[in-house]
């Protein structure tokens, strides 16, 4: 077999990798950007942002090569305004030009001046906008103010209490609406939650306000505020009524609802508000004074919230009862009156009351894992209801499962369960890095050790993540972290990148079986389990954990089988594996959720919600972990599923032109233009056969058994014709075993033979001698086994719906809305219209479609230099200008069909579409189907010879199916023959690991790995030399599967001796023709050069800020704190730094490969702290410091120390501070309440501060520290002569 | 002005009573006290008579109203309708009207970025440029409709200001007035105009529900709902991960929509 181009191609399954890692990084960071909660050191809160490019950088340059990254990652630029009037948004760079109305940023948005984020504030209302662009803000008039989460002295909130109003606002939005609304105010910022803000406008004193008008008495029912300014006599909690006042207003002559109020309230004659309704009206009266909420009467009765209602109009809008206009079944028993209070409660969809402001989850599937396998199904989605003043209100999560719905219950005194739910982040990604390899400083490639695959513990902890054993046998069994609530993948659009992700569950298994050559029957000798249904059952549960991959049904209960199970041919014993009736019957059911079922939120998870679980570095190795899931081979096995990862199907067989059977291997098929696959199970059977040293260990050894006794056998078999006797050597394989027999009864003969020429009268000795060769003989036969392996493949494929379009309509026939994705998973011609406006609707796309698809070649996608000729409605040959195709030629191909279609092959004919073999590309509804076959060597093929006119031909038999399920009955045949074709090239040396050239300081040696596009053999030297004459060995894989998507690994530990050494790698590809055909080998006559460099110093971090215990103060609570780290030596200065919490390392934000390193935190509350910082550069250099600092809150307005007079006002304050004062004439309500924009400043803003003095004036005098602490009243009222300390 | 020309007649009045013969003081004194009172109260309440009424009942301020009101309240409705603007730019299609992105992020993981920071200031500016107009040809009205009735009007070039604040639509006629019309004049130097909504209150939960999607991604509509029961806010979650928020007053029924795409993600990995 030959891989020339296979690296390249790998690359390409890499990259495909690499943007799941890119998905789950960019996860991770959206986590982290969606809170502030994570912990520090016990009560350190802290923050980051946009990190993604820097990770991916990292991650790039930590697991990929330096090429790799390059290729990989795409930058993002920033584009200030798009084309369609958006600011400050970010895009790839290939696309931001044409997105964007100007010039693009080759830089990340935070970068870039305009549109740094920072807190908007309008410097009028009073009101602040965090996150604004800086650009946007100017540009409107607004003060933009460097920190993104309105962490500023000028955000503050507090409670503005004007008259019985109350409003939690910053200060100066207090002093607008109190100058709008011409109503006295008082800006308490003591107060920090706008409940309880709301709840002190409700505490404001009322009372009966008595006036005269028009000769009589009369009142208002006010506050004593407003009744001064009405000049009436205020009588704190009086009604106007009260006969005492005589007052012209007689007391309940009707019952109200009052805008604003949840109570039903009397009124008295003259439209006062009284107290809250209660039918007995003396009690309610009060002898005429006001009566509190508490002191009414209850609505409640036992436990009937609004049991009493009929009398009694203390409606409670906690309890789900508010003041609203009578119905025919609410109302009171006085039935002049329209009001009462209203039920608020709500009724869900099972029927359960729901108390008003309570939100519960509604589920459209099972949800979760069952113990064995993620439960949700595609389509379903979780919702949230809430009963909002009698209505639900139905909020969807995230649809995909990107959300999900948690629910907590609450019992209340009356033994009710009140229920809380939200939709939060399902962190299924996570559960995927979880699988990672054992971490260490050097571990994974870079070491040149054997990775071994482990489940991360945290992923036990992870809330979304579920731990699946899968325990098949003895050797087969493994664990794997997978998503409780499997992903949904977008239906509508194929799902390509889905089908790669599924395919991590597929899993090949090698079962051998043998039989006593002569005697005896079949019996299975290892990895028995395979052929058992529970093998394929436990990888089906990982299959449909990974996503919507699998055999599912979808939200409506209508399964379809996404799963294949190969086996290569049929057993000589037992039946194959399948999925039983009863495993489909049972995860046919999920469709319907569990009553009663809730999400938990996980204390754990409300905890750390919004931070990263794992650590940045070890998240970092446990991409290996995705990459090893991905690969996902057995313990004991060494094969790779790269196929599998593509979707790349086993060995194309196809037909000799000597031996029409289906007997070739080598050659595989892959619907995949990007995912080339060439034939590593195909490979896998004849590998094993020829003593291939990746197979098998147990199988390996019956093979090279039998390779060895042929061996023995030749060696043997030319003594015995020396000797005359008969036996003859073979070759490799089963015959083998035969040809040995033969020579042992030949040599035994033979020995036979000889004893009697020697010594003819030594017959007793002659006849021993002869029974002794028979019993050995029969001893020899008895024990010769016949092996056959036979391979059971697991292949899982992205789910699809049904095809069709009939239950399209069923689409929110639930009551919940309908999406893209829920629609999608009813049918293959579903199709949502009016996406994004209410009347939404699932409708059949295609109802008419009768025909099947119509397959023809795919004249966009061949290789060139070949062509598609013999077109027919029947199929097409595949030529060359020489018409066969060379063997270890890679040749991309395709067909085209003229609707979207699901296409399968086969190299047999077969009756119907679902007896086909193989998927012709992934599973997916496509036109354009490519592959790429990797025309294999006649040799491998088994047609040797030198004859230059030997061929081969193939066949490949192709049926499609359509959405509606309709399919081709005839074969469409694709034909080409290959002739034959010598690998003449030298391997080529692909890449290296490390990339990196810098070793780590101190180090003597590098465990290092080159990569080979092909299986070879390599030796290095200091002297660039030919490769015989070198004589270091690198440890290589030779056999016929690639180590992994890089190629074939060789391995050593290389010198480090000078500070920088320069090896010369060369290669010998073909190491099967070792010795037996050393001239068909090609080496590499140029040297590979491997440059290693030392890290001429150790690492160091030469400062930390803040440091020493340096106190940060602020007036605000939280603080946002700047670390800054600056590092030296090691590789060449630069490093990345990461702060420790929680025994998690986490990226700083502005670090990867930087000398100064910046890590902005806005999340602060105050205490000592102590933040320790890891530096490491890319060679491994490794230092740490601990930044300690103290954060202060200064929440303590300034006090005034002395005042004197001395040639004018001296006040002297116990903190910096600024004063200003105001003088009036007559004592006011507002002479403390002044603002400090409408007063006289002092000069002085430490804690000295003058001004002119007028001792015959009252200077009222204020103060406030940098935070803008003051206190709400005068610091100090000084008068001529002495002087007033206030706390007004 | 007013109030120099009541003086003046006071003081004739007064000059013509020394003449009286004087058994008729007292009855003078009396009159004349009941005088000083009528006119202290003419002068006290004169400029809002002024204002309430022109001659021939004829009320400037509440041409004014009667003129522009009609103009203001469907042109916050149609503003409220779009997120602040009459023809938004960065705006998502929905239900046939664009409505604007207060906050948006292009990219699937990431938070948004404010696209108005000042949302009721935009608000002012977009409703401004609407009626001022309207507002303009009514001041012309107004100086037509004095000088229909015999007055020479002379009017400076003044402004328009435009303030929503709580529970109103503020307009100011910020302009020097002066009709004159014989020995009568009348000078305004503003003129008010308020119309009833509750627009301002809902404008700021839009920015605060700005705030929480551009810190975290979502929002949590259910507490603004419990703390003010008379606002409904409906958040309409579309496939392409936008959001759809209309916010309501159920008392006066105004609403105010905009939109946000923030945190958004792909299905599955993303690369489907």
């Amino acid at each position: 077999m030959k891989n020339k181009i296979k690296t390249k191609l790998y690359f390409k399954v890499n990259l495909q990798i690499f943007l799941l890692l890119v998905a789950t990084f960019a996860f991770a960071y959206s986590l982290k950007e969606s809170s502030d909660e994570a912990k520090v050191k016990g009560d350190v809160q802290i923050n980051k942002s946009g990190i993604i490019s820097d990770i991916l950088l990292l991650i790039g340059k930590t697991i990929f090569n330096e090429e790799a990254l390059v290729s990989a990652q795409e930058a993002v630029y920033t584009c200030i305004k798009s084309k369609d009037g958006k600011t400050c948004q970010e895009y790839p760079s290939s696309i931001c030009s044409s997105e964007c109305a100007v010039d693009c940023i080759p830089s990340r948005r935070d970068s870039v001046g305009e549109c740094k984020p920072g807190t908007c504030y309008d410097k009028t209302e009073g009101t602040c906008q965090v996150n604004a662009p800086k650009a946007s803000c100017d540009i409107l008039g607004g003060k933009w103010l460097d920190d993104p989460k309105g962490n500023v002295a000028e955000c503050r909130k507090g409670c503005c209490v004007m008259g019985d109003q109350a409003l939690f606002s910053t200060e100066q939005q207090c002093s607008r609406a109190s100058s709008v609304l011409g109503l006295q105010k008082k800006f308490r910022p003591e107060i920090r939650s706008e409940l309880s803000c709301l709840g002190l406008a409700k505490t404001q004193e009322e009372g009966a306000c008595v006036f005269e008008k028009e000769n009589e008495n009369t009142c208002k029912f006010t506050t004593k505020a407003n009744c001064l300014q009405i000049g009436g006599k205020f009588y704190t909690g009086t009604l106007c009524s009260n006969s005492e006042l005589k007052t012209n207003c007689k007391p309940q002559v009707k019952a109200e609802c009052i805008e604003g109020k949840d109570e039903v309230y009397w009124f008295d004659s003259c439209g006062n508000k009284e107290n809250i309704y209660d039918a007995n009206k003396i009690k309610s009266y009060n002898n005429g004074k006001a009566l509190s909420k508490a002191a009414s009467c209850v609505v409640e009765s036992g436990t009937n919230f609004l049991g009493n209602s009929a009398n009694c109009g203390n409606c409670n809008y906690l309890r789900g009862s508010k003041c609203g206009k009578k119905t025919t079944t609410q109302k009171l028993a006085d039935s002049s009156i329209d009001a009462v209070c209203r039920d608020l409660n709500c009724i869900d969809k099972d029927g359960n009351k729901r108390i008003n402001g309570e939100s519960w989850c509604q589920y459209q599937s099972s949800t979760g894992s069952d113990g064995k396998r993620s439960t949700d199904v595609p389509g379903s989605r979780q919702f949230r209801e809430n009963c909002i003043d009698g209505e639900v209100k139905i909020e969807p999560c995230a649809d995909y499962r990107n959300q999900i719905c948690v629910e907590s219950k609450t019992p209340l005194k009356n033994g009710y369960q009140f229920s809380s739910s939200a939709c939060r982040v399902n962190k299924w990604q996570e559960c995927m890095s979880y699988n990672s390899f054992e971490s260490g400083e050097e571990s994974g490639e870079e070491s040149g050790e054997e990775e071994e695959r482990d489940v991360d513990p945290k992923c036990g902890a992870n809330p979304d993540c579920f731990i699946r054993h899968v325990e098949i046998g003895d050797k087969l069994n493994f664990d794997m972290c997978l998503p409780k609530y499997a992903p949904g993948f977008d239906l509508a659009t194929g799902g390509q990148g889905a089908s790669g992700l599924c395919s991590a569950a597929n899993k090949k298994c090698r079962v051998t079986y043998q039989k006593p050559k002569f005697f005896g029957s079949w019996s299975c000798k290892k990895n028995c389990e395979c052929m058992k249904d529970k093998f394929v059952e436990e990888l089906h549960d990982v299959c449909m954990s990974l996503g919507d991959c699998g055999a599912k049904v979808n939200y409506q209960g209508v399964l379809t089988k996404n799963y294949k199970i190969k086996v290569s041919e049929k057993p000589p014993i037992g039946k194959e594996p399948e999925i039983s009736g009863g495993y489909l019957s049972g995860i046919s059911g999920y469709h319907k959720p569990i009553k009663g079922k809730i999400i938990d939120p996980g204390e754990e998870y409300l905890r750390t919600f919004g931070s990263p679980t794992g650590d940045d570095l070890l998240a970092i190795s446990g991409v290996g972990g995705i990459v090893a899931a991905a690969q996902g081979s057995f313990p004991g096995q060494t094969e790779t599923t790269t196929t599998v990862i593509t979707g790349g199907t086993s060995g194309v067989t196809g037909s000799a032109v000597q031996d029409n059977s289906n007997s070739i291997t080598g050659s595989a098929i892959t619907g995949d233009t990007i995912a080339p696959i060439t034939g590593a199970s195909g490979t896998e059977v004849g590998g094993s056969e020829t003593g291939n040293p990746n197979s098998d260990p147990g199988t390996g050894a019956t093979e090279s058994g039998a390779a060895n006794s042929g061996a023995s056998s030749g060696a043997l078999s030319s003594v015995s014709n020396l000797l005359g006797g008969g036996g003859k050597g073979g070759g490799g394989g089963q015959d083998k075993d035969l040809a040995t027999a033969a020579m042992v009864l030949g040599l035994a003969g033979s020995a036979a033979a000889l004893g009697l020429a020697i010594a003819g009268a030594a017959a007793a000795a002659t006849v021993v001698g002869l029974a002794v060769a028979l019993v050995v003989a029969l001893i020899y036969l008895a024990s010769q086994q016949e092996t056959k392996i036979i391979i059971v493949e697991f292949r899982c494929y992205a789910w699809q719906a049904p095809s069709g379009g009939a239950d399209c309509k069923k689409c929110g026939s639930d009551g919940l809305p309908c999406s893209k994705y829920s629609c999608a998973s009813l049918g293959q011609s579903c199709k949502l219209i009016n996406e994004g406006n209410p009347q939404v609707e699932c409708i059949d796309g295609n109802p008419n479609d009768a025909g099947a698809p119509v397959i023809s070649p795919l004249y966009s996608n061949i290789t060139q230099g070949y062509n598609y000729t013999n077109v027919s409605e029947n199929g097409f040959k595949i030529t060359s200008r020489q018409e066969c195709l060379r063997a270890y030629t890679p040749v991309t191909f395709g067909i085209e069909t003229n609707e979207p279609a699901q296409c399968r092959f086969d190299t047999n004919h077969t009756a119907r579409f679902e007896d086909m073999a193989d998927e012709f590309g992934y599973n997916l509804y496509l036109r354009n189907h490519s592959a790429i076959i990797n025309i294999p060597s006649l040799e491998s093929l088994g047609i040797g010879g030198f004859d230059p006119k030997r061929r081969a031909d193939y066949n490949l038999y192709i049926r499609c199916q359509d959405a509606n399920g309709n399919k081709n009955i005839k074969e469409h045949n694709i034909n080409f023959c290959v002739e034959p074709g010598d690998d003449i090239t030298a391997p080529a040396i692909t890449s290296r690991v490390p990339a990196l050239e810098f070793t780590k300081f101190g180090a003597t040696d590098l465990n290092a790995s080159i990569y080979a596009a092909e299986p070879v053999e390599c030796r290095f030297d200091e002297r660039d030399i030919d490769y015989d004459v070198m004589i270091n060995n690198f440890t290589c894989n030779t056999g016929y599967d690639p180590t992994n998507f890089n190629g074939w690994r060789c391995d050593a530990a290389l010198p480090v001796t000078k500070n920088e050494t320069i090896l010369n790698i060369r290669c010998k590809d073909q190491p099967w023709y070792n010795v037996t055909n050393e001239s068909k080998r090609n080496k590499n006559t140029e040297s590979y050069k491997f440059k290693i460099k030392k890290s001429l110093s150790p690492m160091k971090i030469d400062s930390i800020t803040p440091d020493n215990n340096t106190i940060i103060t602020s007036g605000v609570q939280p603080v946002t704190v700047k670390i800054e780290a600056r590092t030296s030596g090691g590789m060449d200065g630069t490093a990345t730094c990461y702060y420790l919490f929680a025994n998690q390392s986490i990226l700083f934000y502005d670090t990867i490969e930087k000398s100064v390193h910046i890590n902005i935190f806005n999340q602060f509350s105050p205490g000592n702290k102590e933040l320790p910082v890891r530096c490491v550069d890319r060679a491994g250099n490794s230092a740490e410091k601990t930044a300690k600092f103290i954060v202060k809150i200064d929440t303590e307005a300034p006090e005034v120390t002395r005042v004197y007079s001395l040639s004018g006002l001296t006040i002297v304050t116990n903190e910096p501070a600024e004063c200003a004062y105001k003088t009036f004439v007559q004592r006011t309500e507002e002479e403390c309440g002044f603002d400090f924009k409408n007063a006289t400043l002092m000069s002085g803003t430490d804690l000295v501060h003058t001004s002119e003095f007028n001792p015959g004036l009252t200077y009222y005098v204020k103060c406030k520290d940098p935070y803008d602490n003051n206190l709400a009243t005068c610091n100090l009222v000084v008068r001529g002569g002495f002087n007033v300390p206030q706390q007004l | 002005m007013f109030r120099n020309n009541y003086k003046e007649n006071y003081t004739l009045f007064f000059m013509e009573s020394k003449r009286a013969k004087k058994g008729q003081v007292t009855i003078f004194i009396i009159v004349a006290i009941a005088i000083v009172g009528l006119i202290a109260a003419t002068v006290f309440f004169l400029p809002r008579i002024q204002e309430a009424i022109a001659p021939g009942g004829f009320s400037p301020s509440a041409y004014l109203k009667d003129c522009i009101e009609p103009e203001i309240k469907p042109a916050v409705e149609n503003l409220a309708k779009h997120g602040g603007y009459l023809e938004p730019e960065g705006f998502i299609l929905y239900d046939g009207e664009k409505i604007k992105y207060l906050c948006h992020s292009s990219e699937f993981y990431q938070t948004c970025v404010v696209q108005e920071p000042m949302v009721k200031n935009n608000f002012e500016r977009q409703l401004s440029g609407i009626i001022n107009p309207r507002a303009e040809q009514c001041f012309s009205n107004l100086k037509r409709e004095y000088e229909k009735r015999g007055f020479a009007v002379s009017a400076g070039k003044g402004s328009i200001l435009l303030e929503i604040i709580t529970g109103k639509v503020r307009l100011s006629f910020v302009a020097p007035f002066t009709a004159t019309k014989g020995e009568t004049t009348q000078t305004f130097k503003q003129f008010d105009i308020e119309t009833l909504s509750e627009m301002y209150e809902l404008l700021f939960i839009a920015q605060s529900i700005v705030d929480f999607e551009a810190a975290y991604g979502d929002s949590e509509t259910t507490l603004y709902m419990q703390y003010y029961h008379n606002i409904k806010i409906d958040k309409r979650k579309l496939d392409d991960g936008s959001k759809i928020y209309i916010l309501s007053n159920t008392v006066t029924k105004e609403s105010f929509t905009f939109a946000s795409r923030s945190l958004a993600w792909p299905p599955g990995y993303g690369f489907e």
